[in-house]
This record gives C-alpha cells, sequence and structure tokens, in this order.
C-alpha cells in the first residue's frame, strides 16, 4: 500500500517547478492501519501559491489507491521545507541534467 | 469494488491555504494587460521620437510624456498589478479594499493616458489627468497601508514595500507641486532640484525598493535558492533611505550640493544588494532559465545605472542633456524593465494556470500542463535577445550623440516590446473565451 501510494504521489506535480511531490521531498510521513492512509506533506512555504491545488491533486491521486481506507492527508509546516530537501535525482532533472 | 463516493476527498475550494486570501483574477490581469499595452506604445513612441532626442532639454514637455507612459503607464502598473496579485504571500494577508483597487485601476488607467496624451500634445491642460492619476494613487496607497495593517508580521520584503509606499505619496506630491511651478513659477525656489528629487524618489524610492524587496522573495522562489538569511537587505534597506533621503532635501533646499555623498551611499546601497543577489543565485537550485536571465539582465542595467549617476555626480560625464537622459534610460530600460519582463515570465503564467486549470474537483482526466507550457520560451528568448541591444545600443547613442545607434536601439526596443505583447497573449490564449 505504501508503495502504491507513494506512486500515486509521484503522479502529483508542482505546476511551477515541473518536479512530482516526492522527488520535490514535500512528502514527510506515510503510514497506514485498515481504516485510514494517512500521509504527511508540507508545501515550500506557508503560503505558497499552489499549495491549494497540489494538496487538492495529491488527495485525488490518494484517494485512487486508498481502497476502502479514509485519506488522512495533513499539512505539517516542521521542519521547514528547504531546497535542500530535493532528491539527487530532481536537482540533476533542475540542473538540465536529467 | 465501487468506491463509496462519499469518502471521495473534498478539496479545499474556497476554504484553502492561498485562494481564499487571492484577489480576483481580473484584479492583477487587467494592470499586466494595460501595461504590456503601454510598454508597447512606449516603445513605439520612443521609435517616433528618436530623431528628437538629441539636444532636447529632459524637461521638453513631449520627453515628459515619454518618461511618464514608462513611470506610470507600464512600471507602476506592473507593480500595482504584483501588489495585488502578491498581497497574500508578501504580507500573508488577503488584499484589502479589492473593490477600491479596481475603482482605482479605471481612474488611473484614464488618468495615464490623458495625462501623457496632453504632455505629448504640449497641452497646459494637462492637470486634469494629472488629478486622476493622483486621486487613483492615493486609493492605491489607502488599499496597500490597510493591506499592511492586517499582515500579521512585515519581514523585510514587507519593510522595503512598505517604505516604497510612503516614498510613492511623496513623489506624487512633489510631482503635483512641479506641475504647478511649471505654469505659475512661483512656488520652488530650486525646480531644477526639485525635478532631481522627484525622478530620484520615483526611480529608487518608489520603484527600487519595490524591486529590490520584492526580488529577495520571488528570486528565492523560482530559483529555488536555499538562502538561510533572515534579514535580507537590512543595510540596503539603511543606505538607500539616508542616500535618498539627503538627496531628496538636499535637492529640493538647495539644488544639490552634496550630490557626491548621496550617490556614493545610494551607490552602495545598490553594492549591498548586489551581494546579497549573489548569494541567492549561488545558492539556487535551478539552471538559468529565461526569468532569471531578465533578472541578470536587469542586475546588470542597475549597475550601469549607478555608474552613470556617479559619472554625472562627480563630473566625469560631461553634465549635458543627452548624459541625463542616459541616464534616465539606464533605470527604466536597463534596470526595471528587464526585471518586470523577466518577473512576469512567471506571474502571468501562473495566474492563468491557477484560473483555468487549478484543480477545483475531481482532477482532469488529460494531464494538466506545466505553467512553463503557458508562455512560448523561445518568444521569450527573443524578447531577451532584442531588449540587450535595445538597452545597450540606445544608451551607446545617448553617450555617443549618435543618431544611427539611437534608431537601431530604438527598433531593437520596438522590437522586445512587440514580442513581450506577443507572449503575453499566447499566455491569454488559455483562457476561456468570456474570462473576465
Amino acid at each position: 500500500m505504501n508503495r502504491a501510494a507513494l506512486a500515486a504521489l509521484k503522479s502529483v506535480y508542482d505546476p511551477e517547478v515541473g518536479l512530482d511531490v516526492v522527488t520535490m521531498g514535500l512528502v514527510y510521513g506515510l503510514a497506514q492501519d485498515d481504516a485510514t492512509l494517512r500521509v504527511d506533506m508540507t508545501l515550500t512555504s506557508p503560503n505558497c501559491p499552489l499549495g491549494d491545488s497540489i494538496v487538492a491533486m495529491a488527495r485525488e491521486a490518494l484517494w485512487g489507491v486508498s481502497g476502502e481506507r479514509k485519506v488522512d492527508l495533513r499539512l505539517v509546516w516542521e521542519p521547514p521545507w528547504s531546497p535542500r530537501m530535493i532528491s539527487a535525482e530532481g536537482v540533476r532533472t533542475l540542473q538540465g541534467g536529467g | 469494488m465501487e468506491k463509496n463516493v462519499e469518502t471521495r476527498p473534498q478539496p479545499p475550494v474556497g476554504g484553502g491555504l492561498y485562494l481564499a486570501k487571492a484577489p480576483p483574477f481580473w484584479l492583477p490581469m487587467r494592470h499586466f494587460v494595460a501595461a504590456a499595452a503601454a510598454f508597447w506604445l512606449f516603445a513605439a513612441a520612443f521609435v517616433y521620437g528618436r530623431g528628437r532626442f538629441l539636444g532636447f532639454d529632459i524637461q521638453a514637455q513631449w520627453i515628459l510624456g515619454l518618461v511618464h507612459l514608462a513611470t506610470l503607464g507600464w512600471v507602476t502598473m506592473s507593480m500595482f498589478g504584483a501588489l495585488c496579485q502578491l498581497a497574500p504571500v508578501l504580507w500573508e494577508a488577503p488584499l484589502r479594499g479589492q473593490r477600491v483597487a479596481g475603482l482605482a485601476w479605471w481612474l488611473f488607467s484614464f488618468g495615464v493616458a490623458g495625462f501623457v496624451g496632453l504632455l505629448w500634445t504640449g497641452r497646459a491642460d494637462y492637470w486634469i489627468p494629472a488629478s486622476m492619476v493622483v486621486a487613483a494613487v492615493l486609493l492605491y496607497l489607502g488599499v496597500f497601508v490597510w493591506t499592511m495593517a492586517a499582515a500579521p508580521k512585515l519581514d523585510w520584503t514587507g519593510k522595503h514595500v512598505a517604505n516604497a509606499v510612503g516614498y510613492l505619496a511623496v513623489v506624487v506630491t512633489l510631482g503635483l507641486l512641479l506641475a504647478y511651478d511649471r505654469e505659475r513659477g512661483v512656488i520652488l525656489s530650486h525646480p531644477a532640484g526639485a525635478l532631481i528629487a522627484h525622478i530620484h524618489l520615483a526611480l529608487v524610492g518608489w520603484v527600487s525598493l519595490v524591486i529590490v524587496g520584492v526580488s529577495y522573495r520571488l528570486v528565492s522562489m523560482f530559483a529555488l535558492s536555499h538562502i538561510e538569511s533572515k534579514t535580507p537587505g537590512r543595510l540596503t534597506l539603511l543606505l538607500a533611505n539616508v542616500g535618498l533621503a539627503g538627496l531628496a532635501v538636499d535637492a529640493f533646499c538647495t539644488g544639490g550640493e552634496h550630490l557626491r555623498l548621496w550617490a556614493v551611499l545610494l551607490t552602495a546601497a545598490y553594492v549591498s544588494y548586489l551581494s546579497h543577489m549573489r548569494n541567492i543565485l549561488k545558492a539556487r537550485t535551478r539552471n538559468v532559465d529565461v526569468a532569471l536571465a531578465f533578472t541578470l539582465l536587469a542586475l546588470l542595467g542597475g549597475a550601469v545605472w549607478c555608474a552613470l549617476g556617479l559619472g554625472l555626480a562627480f563630473h566625469g560625464l560631461v553634465d549635458d542633456t543627452n548624459v541625463e537622459q542616459a541616464y534616465v534610460f539606464a533605470a527604466l530600460v536597463g534596470w526595471v524593465t528587464p526585471f518586470i519582463v523577466g518577473q512576469m515570465h512567471k506571474i502571468l503564467p501562473f495566474l492563468v494556470w491557477l484560473h483555468v486549470y487549478s484543480p477545483r474537483g475531481a482532477l482532469p482526466a488529460a494531464p494538466l500542463p506545466k505553467m512553463a507550457d503557458l508562455t512560448s520560451r523561445r518568444v521569450a528568448w527573443l524578447e531577451f535577445a532584442a531588449l540587450v541591444p535595445a538597452i545597450y545600443v540606445t544608451l551607446a547613442g545617448f553617450l555617443r550623440q549618435s543618431q544611427a545607434l539611437l534608431t537601431a536601439g530604438s527598433l531593437f526596443l520596438l522590437a522586445a516590446a512587440t514580442l513581450y505583447v506577443a507572449n503575453t497573449a499566447i499566455t491569454l490564449r488559455h483562457l476561456p473565451r468570456g474570462a473576465s
């Protein structure tokens, strides 16, 4: 399930940066039990102008793989996101090598 | 197995993070469309007037019309639109008085059109549309001050903008005094000094402080820079305020007896800003895209503007009207214009994407476009390629008093403006018919 949820989140792109939210390092945690699929994620900043859209897309993507479980997507702000959290593969893509 | 539709997650329509605070789409977009039109008109008028620049006094009425088409129609219109759009990002508060801002746009648009038109044609009754411009600016100032008053905190970007808004109030007041004095000639003891104060309060106090403050946020954001400083621009703001206030008071009261001191302080402010921008750009995660290339061009233009200012203050350059025109051109087209164009290549696609493609219900079946797909990168690079010679060939034309260079530079400027308008149209083509 975690693998499916992670794959679903990898289909959610930041439309400005062009990277998916997992590669961007925006997903902080992923857990599940019988009733709930819980995801902790953040945004590039609390005032990210694309926040609503990214959250909506992530919820929608998770809903597609959650089965009968409820999707509990929480926005967290600690630790604050920094571009250092972008994966090495993502950095290569941004710098034109990927 | 069919999923229970009622368990489908609901996106945060209207109650989300940014959308609930964002101004309506039409408010910033009207500003940006009007500004693009003014940019093109400015470039066209520049081509038309190119044969008359050399030897003309910078206070010639048609030149004042041309300058105000750029400063008010292009630059200030863009900045008002951007501040409306960025209020939730910059001040973490929704824009207050959105209807007032909408009314201000109408007043400002018609006021600028009339003011510039009457100046260009040499009419004396330009005070009528000028008073509309002043009324509009006061409305905008009210909106921004009201919004900032509701902000939970003002960071250094917000502080720069707050200072700039204060300077704008002084700029329009001094502009009114200058206009009255021009017709009656009885108020100002040093009209030339008052003009120097007006120009610098506008270009440094209003325009540049907004650019500097906003660039700490936007350039970091778009370059994905992991700069850690919590106090960007503290020294820049201090030096700029001291240098500008000193220059304005000195020029207004004495005609400018200590211009060298103020020129050094303002240049030091710019060097401090450059140093911070260098740190931001060094820590960037992204390659240089076209928006960042325009920003780099703007930084170079700002340095040239400072160099010309020092040259004029220390008399290294002959203080004649062509050098003064080069100085103002370096500020408006060398420094301010590339910065605005570069940021617009990010802001316009963002606005259209948010309005047209941002998911508000279930995700559409087709993949959503990226923002970069809403604009033409090729046209944007062509804009860049045209703007570089537009700046530096024209500057050379002023400094070498060459009509041929001025003609070539003005044609490059018109090409850059035409391409900018074309790219704006490419982005707006994504809007559904009937979108306001």
